[in-house]
């Protein structure tokens, strides 16, 4: 497939993944892209390479699709594929390393398809049999984590926020009463009265940052602080794909384009009080732990992980 | 915290061990003895006894002097002399080579010298054994009367540093700094054949045991540089770890390149050991313990020069070393600092309203305020200060008002209601301990604690020589040539560390200090 605008090309692959597939984690989908556009690229130097795939990237992100997610997937798949040895790359003939990046590609890919599926059986230990769990909006992280325990027998209940203004609460609470768990829909507005009787809370995450807090769909932050203040645990899923390399010091310090839509950033540029953002910082003095397909880790060892996945 | 310096502490300075408790196995009293006897007794004394209880008997009817246990000290006294070689000490099998304790003899002797002049006539009169007593006794720091006393090791630094610089600027002029065997002058030895003081002043009698390790510092062992850096110090000519690890790195580039090594040792054997004393005499044995980014340093050049390729040649070496510490110097001052400017002002860029609260005054804190009042327009600084510390808030006060940035100055009394008006907070630090835990001057806590009870974020610029190995810190001890009080920030209450590195939460200083030490390894 030859491709005179790779970019293009890497944004229609990227859709086309998501609509074939809806349950793809966008990540994953971001970066199966990106490998298309390294197997296609007409690029003959590491450098035009390098450009082709960066602009493959800006493309993406130029999306309304959740561009946290999509920018640390392909940060660390370009880190990952870049990684080659010395020894390869003294052989200079560009073919010879172009391969070897499609093939440290195709092992990031297969990695990470895995991920969420590690997550889940790392997961299982933590549900017991009539324990009430507490999540927020649509995660298929915790979709498939939640899927996984009922399949291995648990029973529980689980409470599900409406989490507007998408209403994707409601997304999750029929696909999980499809599968014969006990799922109750509750207002936002109703995770105080709620809380007493809640054993755990779960979110999944659109990003995990260097401090150990996350970046999930608003609301999180109120439910977490509640859930500390009744000193029930918190626990966050998230693949190893959504570590971004940002220091958020507090809620005005997250970058804008984790908070807003691609297009709600262009449009109104300098208006930005008025919107609602629909992200929001979680610090991680309110996390109790974050299972990852690295590993089950507390927020303060997730700098520690973040600095072995970029270096 | 001695045991950076590669040497055991003294024994505890400040324990009052009564003058006859001193144990001494009767073997070595027996060497002492057999030793003594092969003396000529000058005053009359009888043959020494082998035993404590004995010399306490013996001695009484033979001496001037009434007392019987300083013959019990002063035996105590020569077993530890000896390990270090006195000069006129004959018994040099204690494990040294001949040509160290040749060395040591020389240097021991014109210090002797010296001290002879300042010393009574009575001294001279006693010659042999008097004589013998006093100079290794006493760091070579103490006034000429405090000479004996082993038992306030700290009250001497402070009054006796600038009679201390008079006494030794005569000796300065005359030889410069050699450590060869041969550079120093033929003594001769009137004192070859000592024999334990019969007469003896009291004040110079050492009142606890000394220690085998204890490594004197003459004027032969420290090196000018050393000296100056401490007398800096003692004056608070530099203030903080910052310039201190600066003047450091110079004083260390000098000692390099003036050191002639001993002929006997390997270049790496022989520097490690002549930089002892110079170590001792700053942080008087151990006593008090270096500021730990300056013990970082020093350990981090005693590795380099445990690292040394001894078949070179030794200007080679020599630059090897100077080169090394003026890397460190480089990468430690201008780029770390370049770097962590940039990450705290890449946070600043994002907030809405740049209102920044620190304490007192920190280096690194100055060049990021002046460095970012080029970018924002909007910059308002809060400065905290201990009018009982120094006031050096109001020097960066003056530094910021003379770049037209607008500044509010208060008292650590004000910290409530400066709190409020801040946006963040701006610490310098000392230190990074293991845990994360921040050390730095005392009162930044409070601005820590203030901050987050009303939720501002707390960052701390630490540079990452700062990061120190070690899990709790004796904050109530005062280290070694920075006299200024520290105390511990917890790690709970900083929100971010920004290194040079880039910028990490507190718990990831493990990650950091692992980093680093294979920086270093290069």
């Amino acid at each position: 497939m030859t491709d005179p605008k790779p970019e293009i090309s890497a944004l229609k692959m990227f859709e086309s993944l998501l609509d074939k597939d809806p349950e793809k984690s966008m990540g994953l989908a971001a970066i199966e892209a990106l490998l298309e556009v390294l197997k296609t690229s007409t690029a003959s130097t590491v450098q035009g390479l390098t450009k082709d795939l960066s602009n493959a990237v800006d493309e993406m992100m130029r999306t309304d699709r959740s561009s946290a997610t999509v920018q640390s997937a392909c940060e660390l798949f370009l880190r990952f594929s870049s990684l080659i040895s010395q020894e390869k790359l003294i052989d200079a003939n560009f073919e010879a390393v172009k391969c070897e990046y499609v093939k440290r590609g195709n092992v990031f890919i297969k990695r990470i398809e895995k991920s969420r599926s590690i997550i889940a059986k790392c997961f299982r230990p933590f549900i017991r049999s009539n324990l009430k769990v507490l999540t927020h909006s649509y995660s298929k992280v915790v979709l498939e984590s939640l899927l996984e325990s009922k399949a291995h027998g648990c029973v529980f209940h689980v409470f599900v926020t409406e989490s507007q203004p998408d209403n994707s609460g409601r997304r999750m609470a029929e696909k999980l009463r499809q599968s014969g768990i006990q799922t109750t829909l509750i207002l936002d507005s109703a995770v105080g009265y709620i809380m007493e009787s809640i054993d755990i809370v779960v979110f999944g995450a659109e990003g995990v940052m260097e401090t150990g807090g996350i970046i999930n769909k608003i609301g999180t932050l109120g439910i977490a602080i509640c859930a500390k203040a009744m000193n029930k645990p918190v626990y966050v899923m998230a693949e190893s794909i959504k570590f971004i390399k940002e220091y958020p010091l507090n809620q005005s310090d997250t970058p804008n384009k984790f908070k807003y839509r691609y297009s709600t950033l262009e449009s109104k540029k300098d208006a930005l009080d008025d919107e609602h953002p629909l992200t929001d910082y979680t610090p991680p003095q309110y996390l109790n732990l974050l299972i990852t397909d690295l590993g089950i880790f507390t927020p303060a060892a997730v700098g520690d992980e973040l600095i072995k996945l970029y270096t | 915290m001695g045991k950076k310096k590669g040497h055991n502490k003294p024994q505890p300075a400040n324990s009052p061990i009564a003058p006859q408790a001193v144990p001494e196995t009767p073997e070595k009293l027996n060497a002492i003895a057999e030793q003594l006897k092969s003396f000529s007794p000058k005053k009359g004394q009888a043959t020494p006894p082998s035993t404590p209880e004995g010399s306490n008997s013996a001695p009484a009817a033979a001496l001037p002097l009434a007392t019987s246990t300083p013959k019990a000290q002063e035996k105590a006294d020569k077993r530890p002399a000896k390990a270090k070689g006195k000069p006129e000490d004959l018994n040099d099998g204690d494990g040294k080579s001949r040509a160290d304790i040749e060395n040591e003899r020389k240097a021991k002797k014109l210090e002797k010298q010296m001290k002879k002049e300042a010393a009574t006539a009575k001294k001279k009169a006693d010659a042999a054994a008097g004589n013998a007593e006093k100079p290794p006794k006493a760091p070579a720091k103490e006034a000429p009367a405090n000479k004996g006393q082993k038992d306030a090791p700290k009250t001497p630094q402070q009054p006796s540093k600038p009679a201390l610089k008079k006494h030794f600027a005569s000796s300065d002029s005359s030889d410069s700094f050699n450590m060869t065997a041969n550079g120093s002058k033929n003594v001769s030895f009137k004192e070859k054949n000592i024999q334990p003081s019969n007469q003896y002043d009291l004040t110079e009698r050492p009142a606890i045991r000394v220690s085998s390790y204890f490594v004197h510092a003459t004027p032969h062992n420290v090196h000018p540089a050393f000296r100056r850096l401490a007398a800096k110090c003692e004056f608070k000519k530099l203030n903080g770890v910052n310039e201190l690890l600066l003047a450091f790195h110079k004083t260390l580039i000098e000692f390099v390149e003036d050191y002639n090594p001993r002929p006997d040792l390997p270049f790496s054997e022989s520097i490690s050991l002549d930089l002892q004393p110079q170590l001792c005499c700053l942080s008087d044995n151990g006593v008090h313990p270096f500021p730990q980014a300056v013990g970082n340093l020093i350990r981090l050049f005693k590795k380099q020069i445990h690292e040394l390729d001894n078949t070179k040649e030794i200007c080679d070496l020599k630059t090897y070393l100077k080169e090394w510490i003026e890397n460190s110097a480089y990468y430690n001052f201008d780029l770390a600092e370049k770097a962590i400017v940039e990450f705290t002002i890449s946070k600043l860029k994002s907030m809405a309203h740049r209102r920044i609260l620190t304490y007192s005054r920190c280096p690194i804190v100055e060049k990021i305020i002046l460095t970012a009042a080029e970018q924002f327009n909007d910059l308002h600084v809060y400065i905290v200060d201990d009018p009982n510390n120094g006031s050096r808030g109001k020097t960066m006060l003056e530094s910021l008002s003379e770049a037209s940035i607008p500044c509010t100055y208060g008292h650590i009394n004000s910290i409530g209601y400066l709190v409020h008006q801040a946006s963040v907070v701006l610490l310098g630090c000392s230190a990074i301990l293991n845990t994360g835990r921040v050390v730095a001057l005392r009162g930044s806590s409070l601005l820590a604690l203030s901050a987050q009870a009303v939720n501002i974020p707390v960052l701390v610029a630490a540079k990452t020589c700062t990061f120190v190995d070690k899990v709790r810190l004796d904050e109530h001890l005062s280290t070694a040539l920075l006299r200024e009080p520290i105390e511990t920030i917890p790690e709970d209450l900083v929100t971010a560390l920004v290194t040079d590195l880039r910028i990490v939460p507190p718990s990831s200083a493990p990650a950091v200090l692992k980093a680093k030490q294979l920086g270093y390894d290069n």
